[in-house]
């Protein structure tokens, strides 16, 4: 008998628990995908116990549950990746071969419930690094590494704010680092930061990024300028939605000035924040910032001009804001925006790279720039018809990194002809990679195809 | 044989057995705490939140499962692996409805706590999941994706730790 159900009811009126129930009959491959459904599906995966257990229970210590590690450099190779499904395998592994690791990634997740780390098992770490959420809970955040622990080779690290008090505690000699990444998710400890930044004499490489509901920042602080001795080369803020900072920014990027090579942040510049970059910003390579104020930009002083500038990036690239950009800086031939703009004007042929975030193959006009060699999508949302008319001309083109919305429609046919390509990276998506290699040899060097993880 | 008067939303009138009746938890509970008197004639349960087409097939697979054994205790398959193919021909059957139907038959098992059909509804979800990519999933349950690409690189990052073994 066939019932036709009169008010239409869709799974996401359903109680949450009764969608957990649907889920823990599924096992974690078909979880995964459910992960990626929607933000709903993920968050019942992610935050359900019930669920969870189904993961240990095919993963004993899968992704969700726990730390899932990368380990490179060991006994000589270059790139050894490990993955461990038991800690206690884990924790052996990490014994027996500590002395040899040089980098360790670990991912957290809010279930994540292991209050210890073996940090005295890695005498030679190099590379440290701290993906996802920490835990929420206060105290296991200060118990979180065993104590004492010399890390003095330590030149990369990559830490969420709401840890480095127990790793600050808990470790010494850090104060080699050369990068340093810091995710800053509450207004607590930010001095912490600026004390631990001021041990650093090496640093090169900093950046400072701020989670969505932060709201302030105390970095760069009022003192910070005058007391670091390190000389930056690359230094990135990314406040999101805060915008009291510039003043100390300024001041910052002044002290600084003479060694940056490349400078990102995600905040409009005012008028004297264009001035000290481009009047003082010497050996500036690489600048991205946020440029919705296109007057601004385009009425500044023609005198400041960064001979040196390689790639620049800001929101929406459009044909006034091109010419401007090139006009001021004449050597740019990377470009990295959000969107391009119809481009009705001007040949831009000192641009051989772009790189955007979303782009459905309409917006672009390829004759524009005729000797791009490198072409990078975060997404490309368009259809297939659209991505043959992007690229129908792009025959100098060598490097592509693409990532594709509409994954099923498009087949490895879509770039044959491309006859310069030498890379491609589909940013790990489920296309045939495998295939590619054997049956995509222009005669030219076989086509590299690396799946991001 | 026994029989009570069970009322759906839309206030149609339902008598089935009493037996069969006792299949949701939730009546159990009401005749027992809310003291309505089995052996009377008028006595009238209302159901206010299921209506008249989901009782009717409630009824319907209560009254074929009225003489089932009464699952185990809940802690014993906290450990169980959970199956989803274990689906009898019947209650497969049972099942051939619309999607909408089958989200209905969910919300009154839950409500009425029918745990046989609430786990066979729910399997039957389950099974519209299984070996299906994430868009597939999205079109069968018409849901829209709400992530961007960076979430969405992300969750897939977190998920390529589980594919190597």
């Amino acid at each position: 008998m066939q019932l036709k159900s009169y008010n239409n009811l869709k799974i996401q009126d359903l109680p949450s628990e009764v969608i957990i129930n649907c889920l823990s009959f599924l096992k974690v491959e078909d979880l995964q995908n459910c992960r990626l459904v929607s933000h709903q599906f993920n968050n019942f995966i992610v935050n359900s116990p019930q669920i969870m257990q189904n993961f240990k229970f095919n993963l004993q210590f899968g992704i969700i549950s726990t730390m899932a590690w990368i380990v490179n450099g060991l006994s000589g190779k270059d790139n050894v990746i490990k993955y461990y499904e038991d800690l206690h395998d884990l924790w052996r592994f990490v014994r027996d071969n500590g002395k040899s690791i040089r980098c360790v990634e670990v991912i957290l997740t809010k279930n994540d419930k292991f209050k210890w780390f073996f940090l005295k098992h890695l005498p030679n770490l190099e590379c440290l690094i701290f993906n996802g959420v920490p835990m929420e809970v206060p105290g296991a955040i200060t118990s979180f590494f065993t104590t004492s622990n010399d890390l003095s080779k330590l030149t990369t690290l990559k830490i969420n704010l709401s840890l480095l008090n127990s790793f600050m505690s808990s470790t010494k000699n850090v104060n080699k680092l050369e990068k340093l990444t810091v995710y800053i998710t509450s207004t607590d400890d930010q001095e912490l930061l600026t004390n631990f930044i001021k041990q650093q004499k090496n640093l090169k490489v900093l950046s400072i990024k701020c989670d969505r509901n932060l709201t302030s920042i105390n970095f760069p602080s009022s003192d910070i300028t005058s007391k670091v001795k390190f000389q930056l080369k690359q230094f990135k803020l990314y406040q999101q939605d805060i915008r009291n900072q510039s003043e100390h920014f300024l001041k910052f990027i002044e002290s600084q000035a003479g060694h940056l090579e490349s400078l990102s942040f995600d905040f409009n510049p005012d008028e004297q924040l264009y001035k000290v970059i481009m009047t003082k910003c010497r050996n500036l390579k690489n600048l991205e910032f946020q440029s919705d104020d296109e007057e601004l930009f385009i009425n500044l002083n023609p005198n400041w001009t960064l001979p040196s500038l390689r790639a620049i990036a800001c929101a929406a690239v459009n044909s006034r804001r091109l010419d401007s950009i090139t006009a001021r800086f004449p050597n740019v031939n990377k470009l990295i925006c959000r969107t391009i703009e119809n481009i009705d004007k001007g040949t831009y042929d000192k641009i051989t790279d772009i790189k955007a975030v979303y782009m459905d193959g309409t917006q672009i006009d390829v004759l524009a720039y005729p000797n791009l060699k490198s072409l990078c999508l975060e997404t490309f949302t368009g259809s297939v018809e659209n991505w043959m008319k992007l690229t129908e001309n792009l025959e100098n083109l060598s490097i592509l990194i693409v990532k594709f919305r509409n994954e099923t429609d498009f087949d490895l046919k879509h770039l044959d002809h491309m006859r310069k390509l030498k890379s491609v990276n589909f940013k790990g998506q489920q296309l045939d990679c495998a295939n590619l290699r054997k049956s995509y040899c222009y005669g030219e060097p076989i086509i590299k195809i690396r799946k991001l993880l | 044989m026994q029989t009570i008067k069970l009322q759906s939303s839309d206030n149609e009138i339902f008598e089935c057995d009493l037996a069969v009746a006792k299949c949701s938890a939730t009546i159990r509970t009401m005749l027992e705490d809310l003291g309505i008197d089995e052996n009377s004639e008028d006595e009238v349960v209302p159901l206010p939140n299921v209506n008249s087409a989901i009782l009717r097939k409630v009824i319907q697979f209560c009254t074929y499962h009225k003489d089932d054994p009464v699952p185990s205790s809940t802690d014993d398959d906290e450990n169980k692996e959970k199956r989803t193919d274990d689906i009898t021909s019947w209650d497969a059957d049972f099942l051939k409805v619309d999607q909408g139907t089958l989200f209905e038959l969910i919300l009154a098992a839950n409500y009425l706590d029918i745990r046989s059909l609430l786990d066979v509804t729910c399997k039957t979800v389950a099974n519209m999941i299984k070996g299906k990519t994430p868009d597939e999933i999205r079109k069968t349950f018409n849901i829209k994706n709400d992530f961007t690409p960076a979430e969405e690189e992300q969750v897939r990052k977190e998920n390529t730790w589980c594919e190597e073994k």
